[in-house]
């Protein structure tokens, strides 16, 4: 089930929303899990099972590290039963097929593939669980002691399939806070910006994201080098616009449930280099990296070469947190690589060149896009030579015609323009409720008439 | 609740999402789209299998979609909200100049039309001793040229007829092109649907009685009947708010056509009173019908819709033209052929549907 569905909306959010709001105080927590489970639940029943099971497991080990703290060994087992089973299932699923299929083409062995699709938001609730676990672990929080709770935690479908990647100690207390959760300010907010998300998403991203789906029908060797350069372009707003509005949508009922997620996009595209692109592109998830992966590692605490080393594994598990596939590790690698010339010298160049700076900057989030976007190698061989080789092909002038104004909108969208807008007028009931109906209602009309609607988290 | 009045957007917007989600409730459920053309999807019958493989869900989610309240309200809004943001197409239909329509074709992949056109040459190789010709209709953007905005995604026409005409090698090749566009300023195709229009099937019907020595009817030895608000196939997909109706025409015609055991007349007028009105030709498409005419010789038609309207035009010329459908057809054609021994054999098809088709090398199969 797809948030940018009428199911969705007219269906699932109407009786979510009206149970949670009559049901008393100490029922809304079940309320969000017996939800949520059938959220996930909801496109593979099958995967039910594997839901349950890592709720159980995290639940009863963290509950175990808590009570034998003093003993570290049964604390250590503890933590490990857990981060076993929870990366074993991400590898697994997610993971398995890959490694299979290039033992075959590196050895010639026939291991027959799994073939399964990944269950729903498993990259997301996988790093979630984890954190909280380790966060126990760590005795940075408590235990949590009621598995309702806990499982309207792991399982919470605002943030369920796409993030931002919410830490147990995020909503750790509005959690157990049952009287006085929210409140029609914050219902308020979030209502704005639930249907911000959906217009990010139903509006621009899908309206985008239809030219990048051109260049591919037209196949890349029949391009020319502009609509290889505009294709990819409108993939970058496409993704941008896509992801950061399943955030904002989460953001959103999050805030009309009571919770304060935490911010997953600000603005990446005006960023004067990738150091600071990667603190506004995906943010929790970058963070959920440096807190658990990075600084653990000694981040750079230990010396340069070390610190390096470390950059180099996080990329490297960013990649491939992306997709099984070696374009996303390569896309990893090549921020790796981008991250570290700007440590080492060029973040200081940039600052004192702000207009290159964005250029650059821009160019080289271009670039990954296109190892990003195109998992077959050799299609992938084929598009750079296109973008690079200036040849003739298929004209851009069609497509600059029939998406012309969607770009123009989506590049403005992407500027702190609109940012500046909403905050003059986010508090002039006049002007907003106007604008947010008027965008309900459009978005409606497109989800009716779906004729492209992709999802693009299936890899994740 | 008095700190309501101070949040009226979450009421307004409350009020609205309750609102729309239980009027649709309560709507009606229609079964079929007049504007779409289609009928909408029924509430999925529920299985184990189809819970645990998520075909049951999906299906709930599609009918929700499908009978939202006040649907064609909401496709006309968005028609609108694309026509604001400069959009020159929707859903695979590309918007020309007066109201024309034109299947948007962007891949460059012919691989199937080479597979195709060698499959009848070959075809053609083994019915040498008899007329065997292929026409290939192009479609309205090939023929309207001064209709289709600059640089749009629609198929490349003159490619294919060249690779057709250098390729089609053991029988003849019916180039209409020249003749329908020295017509063009008529109308000759619909604006809303994809198919040629009768008196553009006329011209081509020419062509062929023509280039294979055939005497045939001029123009005027025609009575031409028309119905208006015609609104076809493009338009069931585009949608677009603005859309200038066709009017459809057919020429008097009092053949039977038999399809299996059953013998009707060769229209079906009370397709007429409906969206589809170009189903009243030749009753659809069949895998093997038979019209009877009253002229000399047998004719065996092979062929895709446009032959739909083309077929009555030939009832004065041969005494049996027999019309095969590839796509529904479950037998093979050789022995058919020399058991009817025919005189010509054409094949009909144009130009988008042996892009794409995959039942054309049937001719070849089942022999």
């Amino acid at each position: 089930m797809v948030f940018s569905s009428i199911f969705f909306v007219f269906r699932f959010v109407v009786l979510f929303f009206a149970l949670y709001y009559i049901m008393p105080y100490k029922y809304k927590n079940l309320v969000i899990t017996v939800f949520s489970l059938i959220f996930y639940s909801w496109g593979e029943f099958r995967y039910f099972p594997i839901m349950l099971a890592t709720i159980l497991i995290n639940y009863i080990c963290s509950l175990i590290i808590e009570k034998k703290r003093e003993s570290k060994a049964v604390a250590n087992v503890s933590l490990a039963v857990a981060a076993v089973f929870s990366l074993g299932m991400l590898f697994f699923f997610k993971y398995a097929d890959f490694f299979i299929r290039n033992i075959n083409s590196f050895t010639g062995l026939k291991i027959g593939t799994i073939g399964l699709s990944l269950p729903l938001g498993i990259s997301f609730y996988t790093f979630q669980t984890l954190s909280y676990t380790i966060d126990v672990w760590r005795n940075k929080t408590a235990a949590e002691k009621n598995i309702i709770n806990f499982a309207a935690f792991v399982t919470m479908f605002p943030q369920l399939i796409a993030g931002p990647i919410v830490k147990y100690t995020d909503i750790s207390d509005k959690l157990n806070t049952y009287k006085g959760r929210y409140n029609l300010q914050g219902i308020n907010e979030g209502i704005k910006l639930f249907v911000f998300g959906l217009a990010k998403k139903v509006l621009i991203s899908n309206n985008v994201g239809m030219l990048w789906d051109d260049v591919q029908a037209i196949g890349f060797a029949n391009v020319s080098t502009p609509l290889a350069w505009l294709g990819i372009v409108a993939y970058a707003l496409h993704i941008y616009f896509d992801f950061s509005g399943y955030s904002l949508m989460a953001i959103g009922m999050g805030k009309m449930m009571g919770f304060d997620f935490p911010d997953n996009f600000n603005l990446p595209y005006i960023s004067k280099s990738i150091t600071e692109f990667w603190r506004r592109w995906h943010m929790t998830l970058g963070g959920w990296f440096r807190e658990y992966v990075y600084i653990p590692l000694g981040g750079n605490r230990k010396g340069m070469a070390r610190q390096i080393f470390n950059m180099f594994v996080v990329w490297f598990l960013t990649g491939f947190w992306h997709g099984a596939e070696w374009n996303f590790m390569f896309w990893g690698l090549y921020y790796f690589a981008l991250l570290v010339l700007e440590k080492t010298f060029l973040l200081k160049f940039l600052e004192k060149h702000p207009v290159f700076a964005r250029f650059y900057t821009l160019f080289a989030v271009v670039i990954g896009w296109a190892i990003f976007a195109v998992t077959d190698l050799s299609r992938l061989g084929l598009f750079f030579t296109k973008l690079f080789s200036f040849t003739g092909g298929v004209s851009v002038a069609y497509y600059i015609k029939n998406y012309g104004i969607s770009l123009v909108i989506a590049i403005l969208c992407s500027t702190s323009l609109t940012t500046k807008i909403y905050e003059k007028i986010k508090d002039n009931d006049a002007v907003i409720i106007p604008v947010v109906i008027a965008l309900f209602v459009i978005c409606t009309a497109y989800m009716v008439d779906s004729t492209y609607n992709p999802f693009i988290y299936f890899r994740f | 609740m008095k700190d309501m009045k101070k949040y009226p957007l979450v009421i307004v917007f409350f009020t609205v999402l309750f609102a729309l989600s239980v009027f649709d409730l309560f709507s009606p459920v229609k079964t079929y789209s007049e504007l779409e053309n289609r009928d909408l999807a029924e509430f999925p019958t529920f299985s184990v299998k189809g819970l645990l493989n998520g075909k049951y869900m999906s299906g709930i989610e599609k009918f929700t979609e499908d009978h939202f309240i006040a649907r064609d309200a909401w496709i006309s809004l968005k028609s609108v909200s694309e026509k604001a943001l400069g959009k020159k197409e929707n859903n695979g239909v590309v918007y020309g100049k007066d109201g024309y329509l034109f299947t948007k074709s962007e891949s460059k992949d012919y691989s199937q039309f080479e597979k195709n056109i060698s499959a009848i040459n070959k075809f053609m190789d083994r019915h040498s001793d008899r007329i065997v010709s292929l026409l290939l209709a192009p479609t309205a953007p090939g023929v309207m040229t001064d209709k289709v905005y600059k640089d749009s995604p629609v198929i490349d026409t003159e490619y294919m007829l060249n690779y057709a005409r250098d390729n089609i090698t053991n029988g003849k090749f019916i180039d209409v092109l020249d003749v329908l566009k020295s017509h063009s300023d008529e109308y000759i195709y619909y604006k809303t649907d994809h198919h040629w229009t009768t008196l553009g099937a006329y011209y081509a019907y020419e062509q062929y009685m023509y280039d294979t020595g055939n005497k045939y009817m001029t123009l005027d030895g025609f009575d031409f009947v028309d119905v208006s608000d015609f609104l076809g196939t493009h338009y069931s997909k585009s949608k677009n708010y603005d859309v200038v109706p066709d009017t459809l025409s057919y020429i008097e015609c009092d053949a039977d056509i038999t399809v299996g055991e059953e013998t009707l007349p060769i229209y079906d007028k009370s397709k007429l009173e409906t969206r589809d009105k170009y189903a009243m030709f030749l009753r659809g498409n069949n895998g093997l019908a038979a019209v009877k005419g009253n002229g000399n010789g047998k004719i065996l038609i092979i062929k895709d819709s446009y032959a739909n309207c083309f077929v009555p035009f030939t009832v004065g010329d041969y005494e049996e033209i027999d019309i095969i459908d590839l796509r529904y057809l479950t037998m093979g054609l050789d022995s058919y052929i020399a058991e009817k021994d025919f005189d010509e054999i054409l094949f009909l098809y144009n130009c988008e549907t042996i892009l794409t088709d995959q039942n054309i090398p049937k001719a070849n199969m089942f022999n």
